[in-house]
């Protein structure tokens, strides 16, 4: 049987559209030294390092592993990089996981950031060339598709950009504070990608995200109360091929149907008790219901329509206000998992979801191929 | 510390290289593999080929030399020629951002199209012909080719991201009724 894993420590920075006045090394040793202090932890605790980040070409820094090491601790140290495009915060999470589940390592941090002020991520994404679609033009077709298959009214999407605005009022470390938002500011907001308008959409952010993971030992002593990693699945598909549905992805499907067994979940609906999942634009919030078997297909916007999502819902996703509301790439997964994390273990303040004990985090990235899943409970078994 | 905005430090000395302009410009030999090669000069002729997979019948437009699906190798023989005719599967329309190198500076197409005989999409091709609030999903269109003298392959590239842009300008509606959704919604990538 592998060895339990638990979450005992969580940092983040502040999300923020440019951090000047730190290094990238800086920005990531903040977010580490945080999840450190809550783990009550050292760096010369840590047996290995786990890292990640999107495309090198987002900030122009190529292979920039090469030189965190030494200001992540990582010195004489296993330090790897893991790489699945939007995914990847996910993703290094759960190699970092691995490590512990496998016994190989005891305790390991795991790291995930951009600095999306160094470069820009539009240049990036277009490989430099002209007439670049970005993020949002490449999702939009199939966010369109979504729509005219579900018959969802136009207002779904209005609704989840609201909501998670709102949310993210509660979560000091969220990028945008728009106090003021409403479905008639989302909806008069420019239309940047048809279907989706500019407050459907994320910001780009700086920031950094880490995680302290131990085997189980390292879980019973932590200081304040662990989340436990109840199962993890990870799927990739090929971007496209004849017949992939890219608006349900099969790899998305196959992942949460996984973690779920994994889990003993047999009614997702009604035994997860917080989620939050990767949505960086308004309509990802039901396209995952229903990608992820939480919500049938064509029920997805039913359920946000119903408002059952939102904090005080049956259902809530994203209560931190989610990647809508901040983005650093790179760090967007995993602060999927650190937020479910900090749900579970009962510590996530203002935007604490009563009771909540067992925990949905999903990140997804590249042309919606890579998908990580995890539940996080706040009991080991 | 030093202050990044102005570069002021405590001994007066001014710092005005701490955002650092860098731009590179690197030119790449793309060695075509053969299954793309052919397509290329197929395509400078006018013709659109692809490669039907011997096991499962797909066909791959460009030919890949390979069909993903059943993990087979397709060569020449497996060739065979689509329409310039197909059906819009997908779209948006995107307004550009800018960025060093974007020329685009208003709202453009981003559409993909199903070739008749293909299983696969042509992907971020523009639409002209049809006012952008008129698009859909299931509209029939044909290529507006260059003139052959103006062809070239500047936008072909066997690592993704490519296109077909300096050879096919746009695709225009052909006029016929729209294709029911059947024919498009397994192929809106």
């Amino acid at each position: 049987m592998a060895e339990r894993c638990a979450v005992v420590g969580v940092g983040q920075t502040h999300f923020t559209k440019r951090r000047d006045d730190v290094s990238m090394p800086g920005l990531l040793r903040e977010a580490v030294d945080r999840a450190l202090d809550d783990a009550e932890l050292t760096l010369a605790d840590i047996d290995a390092v786990v890292i990640g980040k999107a495309p090198d070409a987002f900030e122009g820094i190529v292979q920039p592993e090469l030189f965190l090491a030494d200001a992540l601790g990582a010195a004489g140290k296993p330090l790897m990089r893991v790489h699945t495009a939007g995914s990847v915060g996910g993703s290094t999470v759960l190699v970092a996981a691995h490590l512990v589940q496998s016994r190989i390592h005891r305790r390991v941090l795991a790291v995930a950031w951009e600095k999306q002020s160094e470069g820009n991520a539009q240049w990036g994404l277009a490989g430099g060339r002209s007439g670049g679609i970005g993020a949002g033009g490449a999702f939009a077709p199939w966010i369109r598709a979504y729509i005219q298959r579900s018959q969802a009214p136009e207002y779904i999407g209005w609704m989840v950009a609201v909501k998670d605005r709102l949310n993210a009022l509660k979560n000091p470390y969220a990028h945008l504070r728009i106090a003021d938002i409403t479905l008639e500011k989302v909806k008069e907001s420019p239309m940047l990608w048809d279907p989706l308008r500019f407050l459907e959409s994320c910001p780009s952010s700086d920031g950094a995200c880490a995680v302290v993971l131990t085997d189980e030992a390292g879980g019973r002593r932590a200081p304040r109360p662990p989340a436990w990693i109840a199962a993890t699945a990870m799927r990739s598909e090929l971007g496209q091929f004849p017949g992939r549905d890219p608006v349900r992805p099969q790899a998305g499907v196959e992942c949460s149907a996984d973690v779920y067994r994994l889990a003993g979940i047999t009614d997702p609906r009604r035994q997860i008790d917080v989620a939050e999942l990767y949505v960086p634009f308004s309509w990802y919030e039901p396209m995952w219901l229903e990608g992820h078997d939480i919500a049938g297909p064509g029920e997805g916007w039913k359920i946000v329509d119903a408002g059952e999502t939102e904090m005080g819902g049956a259902f809530p996703v994203n209560p931190s206000g989610g990647v809508l509301s901040s983005n650093a790439i790179g760090a967007s997964g995993m602060v999927r998992f650190a937020e479910a994390a900090l749900q579970v273990r009962g510590l996530a303040g203002e935007h604490q979801v009563d009771g909540a004990r067992t925990a949905l985090a999903q990140a997804y990235g590249g042309a919606a191929q890579y998908f990580a899943l995890g539940i996080l409970r706040s009991d080991p078994d | 510390m030093s202050d990044a905005t102005t570069g002021a430090t405590t001994t007066g000395t001014a710092k005005q290289h701490l955002v650092m302009e860098h731009l590179v410009s690197l030119t790449y030999r793309d060695a075509l593999p053969p299954s793309l090669d052919r397509f290329v000069d197929r395509l400078l002729e006018g013709h659109i080929v692809g490669h039907r997979c011997p096991s499962c019948s797909r066909v791959y437009v460009p030919p890949r030399g390979y069909c993903p699906m059943c993990v087979v190798p397709t060569a020449a023989d497996h060739e065979v020629e689509v329409s310039d005719r197909g059906i819009l599967t997908g779209f948006t329309v995107i307004t550009p951002i800018a960025y060093y190198g974007q020329q685009e500076t208003e709202p453009f197409v981003h559409a993909s199209v199903r070739l008749d005989g293909a299983d696969t999409t042509l992907v971020g091709v523009e639409i002209t012909g049809v006012p952008h609030d008129e698009l859909r999903m299931g509209l029939r269109v044909k290529a507006v080719w260059k003139p052959e003298s103006e062809r070239s392959t500047e936008g072909i590239s066997s690592r993704g991201w490519g296109g077909v842009s300096s050879v096919i300008d746009s695709f225009e509606p052909t006029g016929e009724p729209d294709a029911p959704p059947d024919e498009y919604r397994d192929h809106v990538f």
